[in-house]
């Protein structure tokens, strides 16, 4: 039963689950909250689409910030997320130049501070990142991502891909990594 | 294999700390000496760490849009079609909707 589900899971539960990769914490957490920022968004002249890719960044932005142990808290983490959330609609809507100057909160909320730089830069390089891998084609874009993503080891993609062996296999994902290499930096360079 | 999927290869073990010390030593030593070597890890390094950002990345967004398709979302769907216009019918119909999941008491 849901009701079994959802209850008290505190704070510094929620964070060494983010810490932990317990993903069955980290999915309550994520369906608990979802509904507050679905409306936050809705309400606020968004869709239900833009409040899932908003939520889902304000997500990884907190699995990010614990993992690299730079999460600063001095609220909730409900209201953190909330707040997250609400900077980045903020900006999403201001950008588009839809910002009527006024948002309406359904919850409470502490003002975020804006990226440092280094944040920036490595969000500037995983967007190069991701244009790469969609330059990359096929082979390498399946096998790094069964590699990298899916962790799937070396003699599981030499079966898939018809590899002799996994050394074959190996060899094919430097090939890749070298190609990855060669386009990740002819975009960062013209940048 | 080509010389730069060796230096690809020893750099991949060298950031995974794969290697004995000795050999990290002599891998430093020669990375020192050698500004091409330099210039082609460095790169790597760089690569290996965009890649673990985009890995982690994607991977919890896998998750999450799994997930997400678990969640329903009545109230939610209900707001957005019938295109509410006050605070007060949002907060009811979220209120609604967290009571209807046993989300409050």
């Amino acid at each position: 039963m849901i009701a079994d589900i959802v209850v008290n899971i505190n704070d510094s539960e929620i964070i060494e689950a983010f810490r932990t990769d317990n993903k069955s914490v980290m999915q309550r957490f994520y369906k608990m909250n979802y509904p507050m920022v679905s409306h936050f968004v809705i309400y606020n002249g968004g869709t239900d689409q833009e409040a899932k890719d908003v939520y889902q960044e304000a997500i990884i932005v907190i699995y990010e910030k614990i993992n690299d142990r730079s999460l600063v808290l001095n609220c909730k983490l409900k209201t953190y997320l909330y707040s997250v959330c609400r900077n980045l609609w903020l900006k999403q809507i201001s950008k588009k130049g839809k910002f009527a100057g006024r948002i309406e909160d359904l919850e409470e909320f502490l003002p975020i501070e804006e990226d440092n730089g280094m944040e920036a830069e490595k969000n500037h390089l995983f967007e190069i990142m991701n244009n790469s891998m969609l330059q990359i084609g096929e082979p390498c874009f399946t096998l790094l991502n069964d590699f990298y993503i899916r962790k799937m080891n070396m003699n599981d993609i030499a079966e898939k891909f018809g590899y002799t062996n996994a050394d074959t296999a190996k060899t094919q994902r430097y090939k890749c990594m070298n190609r990855l290499k060669k386009i990740f930096f002819d975009i960062k360079n013209s940048a | 294999m080509s010389t730069e999927n060796s230096i690809i290869e020893l750099a991949e073990r060298y950031v995974n700390g794969q290697m004995l010390p000795d050999e990290q030593r002599e891998f430093e030593l020669k990375v020192q000496n050698n500004a091409y070597l330099a210039k082609i890890v460095n790169e790597f390094v760089l690569l290996h760490e965009t890649m673990a950002t985009y890995a982690t990345r994607y991977s919890l967004k896998n998750e999450m849009n799994q997930w997400h398709n678990n969640i329903e979302l009545p109230e939610a769907k209900l707001i957005e079609t019938e295109k509410v216009t006050t605070k007060a019918e949002v907060e009811t119909k979220s209120k609604n909707y967290l009571f209807s999941m046993n989300l409050l008491k």
